[in-house]
């Protein structure tokens, strides 16, 4: 482990470059003034208030959780089940099958979104919320995969064989055995799937319409049109909803895996 | 514990994975005692670990049976055969502790909490891993996670113990450890253990008999003394212990032809066709015209000399260029140095005539 | 043969103990088929409709893509594009192979840190660090002030397309580093040692020895990054200048405000021929690389 001091303040730089901008959000939404300016001459929750006062904000943060929580279990059922179904083939076609699955993620966004627009406005679909979970839900599915196909294909099959030996029927197995060792895969894959959604732009920007408009909509029409604080306030709840999701999933894992010593099987 | 045991016999059996390959198994007859020790033993690919997970059921035979106390198993799935299996990865369920992973069997059988308790318990107890009911697969050592599996697969005093390389993954020393505790837990329950491994000193150590395994067929069988002294085939010779082989060929019944030796057979039958075989230990070295009346011995070069303090290695070379060794007391190598030209012997007990 | 069969066992035992070998391919079949539906007709269907779209409105033929080249403002936003891309690439390879190069080195510990800092972006909003990037970079944000401070540039960054260049390379640096550390944790780092201690300075053994192996994950890594900032429309819209906008913005003006869907369809596909075709470029360096690699052992 070599000691080069230049290297570590490289690397120091880049974390913090990482890191710290989002952090700026913080004090930029409890500023006092109306503008974004730092270091804010006052502190103030006004803006706060007016993320849960102001009826566009509201609506906006409405439906952007009506469309992640109607998105998410939809990503993680197809998600879930295609991994399990990629891992009954051959180690080829399961490459090939995985690699089909995930070309959304790396397909450029802009043309993804275009092509949904395009064909959700021929269907009538646009400006819809069914049209909003539908194209998420297809943008979802690729991280709920590679998810649970880390997860499974980490998994040791001699632990089916084991409890097989052991006298349980193949049902049990699944039960007992092999699903809740796959389940933080699936729990990780939703929590993704619902990120993906919750803050997702570009699709919801090309299908919105006064009754459908997303926060991260909302937000960019404000940054666009005109810009009052509001907007730090509104990202630093999109922060924290995020980071907040990620941390209960994490303890409210930690805490059950505990809980698991005394019971079980 | 209890120990309820019936005799497994498996006729015939045969696996072939399709294609135009040779067969994986290609037709074992083997029938195992109540109680017995019984090692699958053979290099990797020779089939025995496909052998071991037939009568476990988890691969379907292309042919033949496997019958347990004279009912017949096959086509019957794995969950209900009602072995014990212990696998080289312990398979030890990682979400679970050490009580809920032993428990695992006794709870798919429907047993009452509180005979579960006991049973569990017990058994902990016996393999010495009181105390850590509570942990986790990862928070155990090897040693213990091994043990761990062990109890799981007797707890419910199976008839039979399946052991798929078990002590594969751990260090020398351990293993040692282990194969120890292995042989002492099967004279205490008596159970009949059928156990797959490439290791023949294990085998050796462990076994009750060996069944040796070579490109899906036992190719010997026996008691591990009777194997070593009397292989029946080259390959036989060759993976248990070294030896020192001649393929060369009966003059007449008496007289068996390799190079320019003309050996005398002894007494006792043998194959038609057969390469004699001499192990290190029974074979000594002497200068030309030294040798014993009655011994049968070969010019060899020596080409190494290692005492390896009570007993010395030297390492020769035959006059067809392939390698040997004789082993034997140090005090009785002194004399030889690299380079010598020596007479290796044996006398007649000592060899013994296999077929290719 | 023998051997992988009996790996089977494993995959075999659900399976077989099913019984049934039809009934498992149906499962298989089942459990493929809502992932199969969804990506046909959420993706595969929608990207060929644009195609044919772009082939066949408002008249049959290729003019769509010609129109590409032959306007003036189309092909310079492209070379915009792709140099902005190619700046975002060079700067997170820059900024994620030291720090990539720290993780390998480093005890598990710190690396257990540098990885959670790593993923902290993907948790976060992408929205909000644009946003957050905007209130740096404008007039008396921080940055600006910084720069008036040390290099006296009192010339705000936000709306321009360095502002773009910088925000979309924090937020890329992510996708830069975790396949880039995947690929130099497999180099045996002896090698190096080994050079040195054949008689090669530190620098030397590095560049002779470390550099080339380390090649195929470089490129691997920066075509990832060069690849995802070709279509990134947030940061451009947000901190860019409106007189040089990015393809993505283009492509959104002109469905937007013009309505020309089958000019942006075009602009699209063609965006993806050159993914694409980067995507391939990328993979063959890559192997040359990684052949180069082997012949040298």
């Amino acid at each position: 482990m070599r000691r080069a001091p230049l290297l570590w303040i490289v690397v120091c730089s880049v974390a913090a470059l990482l890191t710290v901008p989002t952090l700026f959000l913080i004090p930029m939404s409890l500023t006092g003034g109306s503008t974004f300016q730092f270091p804010p001459p006052s502190w103030s929750l006004r803006w706060y208030r007016n993320l849960v006062e102001d009826r566009g904000w509201r609506d906006a943060v409405m439906v952007s959780l009506q469309v992640a929580v109607l998105s998410t279990p939809m990503a993680v059922a197809i998600g879930t089940g295609a991994a399990f179904g990629l891992m009954r083939l051959g180690a080829r076609l399961r490459l090939i099958g995985a690699g089909a699955l995930s070309a959304p993620l790396v397909i450029p966004n802009i043309l993804i979104a275009l092509a949904i627009y395009g064909m959700f406005l021929q269907m009538g679909l646009s400006g819809t919320i069914l049209g909003l979970v539908l194209g998420q839900t297809a943008l979802a599915v690729p991280f709920v995969l590679i998810a649970v196909l880390a997860r499974l294909q980490g998994y040791d099959r001699n632990l089916t064989a084991a409890a097989l030996s052991l006298g349980a029927t193949p049902a049990t197995v699944f039960r007992t055995v092999t699903f809740p060792l796959v389940l933080p895969g699936i729990v990780a894959g939703g929590v993704f799937a619902f990120v993906a959604s919750f803050d997702e732009l570009v699709i919801a920007l090309l299908l919105q319409s006064p009754r459908t408009v997303t926060l991260p909509v909302q937000m960019f029409n404000a940054v666009v049109e005109a810009a009052d604080p509001t907007i730090s306030a509104a990202s630093t709840v999109l922060v924290v909803v995020v980071s907040a999701v990620i941390l209960v999933a994490q303890i409210g894992w930690t805490r059950r895996s505990e809980k698991r010593s005394g019971s079980g099987a | 514990m209890n120990a309820r045991a019936g005799r497994l016999e498996i006729r015939e059996l045969v696996k072939h994975y399709g294609g135009d390959g040779p067969a994986a198994v290609a037709g074992i007859d083997l029938t195992i005692d109540p109680g017995e020790f019984i090692t699958l033993l053979g290099p990797s690919g020779s089939g025995k670990t496909t052998t071991l997970n037939m009568i476990a059921g988890f691969v379907p035979p292309t042919s033949g049976s496997i019958l347990l106390g004279g009912t017949d198993l096959t086509g019957l799935q794995p969950h209900k055969r009602g072995f014990g299996m212990v696998f080289q990865s312990y398979a030890l369920f990682p979400h679970m502790s050490v009580f809920d992973n032993v428990a695992y069997p006794l709870r798919q059988r429907g047993k009452s909490k509180a005979e579960i308790r006991k049973l569990v318990l017990d058994i902990v107890e016996r393999f010495g891993l009181a105390g850590l009911e509570r942990r986790r697969p990862a928070q155990l050592s090897g040693g213990q996670q091994q043990r761990v599996a062990l109890a799981r697969a007797l707890v419910f005093s199976p008839p039979v113990l399946l052991l798929d390389e078990p002590l594969g993954a751990l260090d020398r020393k351990l293993r040692a450890q282990l194969q120890l505790e292995l042989k002492k837990l099967h004279q205490e329950v008596g159970l009949t253990f059928v156990f797959v491994t490439h290791d023949q000193d294990e085998a050796m150590y462990l076994s009750d008999r060996i069944a040796v395994f070579d490109e899906g067929r036992i190719d010997g069988m026996g008691r591990p003394a009777e194997l070593y002294d009397d292989p029946g085939t080259l390959f036989v010779a060759n993976f248990l212990g070294e030896a020192n082989t001649f393929a060369g060929r009966f003059a007449d019944p008496r007289t068996y032809a390799w190079n320019d030796e003309k050996w005398r057979t002894g007494e006792g039958d043998h194959p038609a066709e057969a390469v004699l075989v001499v192990r290190p230990e029974r074979t000594r070295v002497f200068a030309p015209g030294e040798v014993p009346p009655g011994w049968n011995s070969v010019g060899a070069i020596v080409t190494d000399v290692s005492r390896l303090g009570p007993t010395s290695r030297i390492d020769l070379a035959f006059p067809d260029g392939r390698a040997g060794a004789a082993v034997l007391p140090s005090t009785d190598a002194v004399q030889v140095r690299v380079g010598d030209d020596v007479r290796a012997a044996w006398d007649l007990p000592s060899q013994a005539f296999v077929t290719p | 043969m023998t051997t992988t069969a009996v790996l089977d066992v494993g995959r075999a035992a659900p399976v077989r103990a099913a019984g049934r070998t039809t009934g498992s391919r149906t499962a298989t079949a089942l459990l493929l088929a809502p992932a199969v539906i969804a990506s046909l007709a959420l993706f595969v269907y929608p990207l060929a409709r644009i195609v044919v779209v772009s082939v066949t409105e408002p008249t049959i033929g290729l003019h769509n893509y010609a129109e590409l080249f032959t306007d003036g403002y189309t092909l310079r936003v492209l070379t915009r594009t792709l140099l902005v891309a190619l700046g975002v690439a060079v700067l997170d390879l820059l900024m994620a192979f030291p720090y990539a190069y720290a993780m390998t080195v480093c005890s598990p510990r710190v690396r257990a840190v540098l990885f959670t800092i790593v993923l902290i972006p993907f948790w976060t909003s992408a929205l909000a660090k644009n946003f957050a990037w905007m209130i740096l970079f404008q007039r008396g944000g921080l940055v600006d002030e910084f720069l008036k401070a040390t290099l006296g540039i009192d010339y705000p960054l936000l709306g321009t397309t360095p502002a773009v260049l910088i925000a979309m390379s924090q937020v890329l640096l992510p996708f830069a580093v975790l396949p880039l550390y995947a690929s130099l944790e497999q180099i045996d780092r002896r090698l190096v040692d080994a050079a040195q201690g054949l008689g090669a300075t530190r620098g030397r053994a590095f560049r002779q020895v470390y550099l080339p192996l380390a090649a195929p994950g470089l490129v691997a890594a920066g075509a990832l990054a060069f690849i995802l900032s070709l279509g990134f429309y947030i940061t451009p819209a947000l901190l860019g200048s409106p007189q040089q906008t990015l393809i993505a913005q283009l492509i959104m003006a002109r469905v937007e405000q013009v309505l020309d869907f089958a000019g942006a369809d075009a602009i699209g596909i063609f965006l993806l021929i050159v993914t694409v075709a980067m995507a391939l470029l990328s993979r063959w360096v890559s192997r040359r690389a990684t052949a180069r690699k082997e012949a040298a052992r």
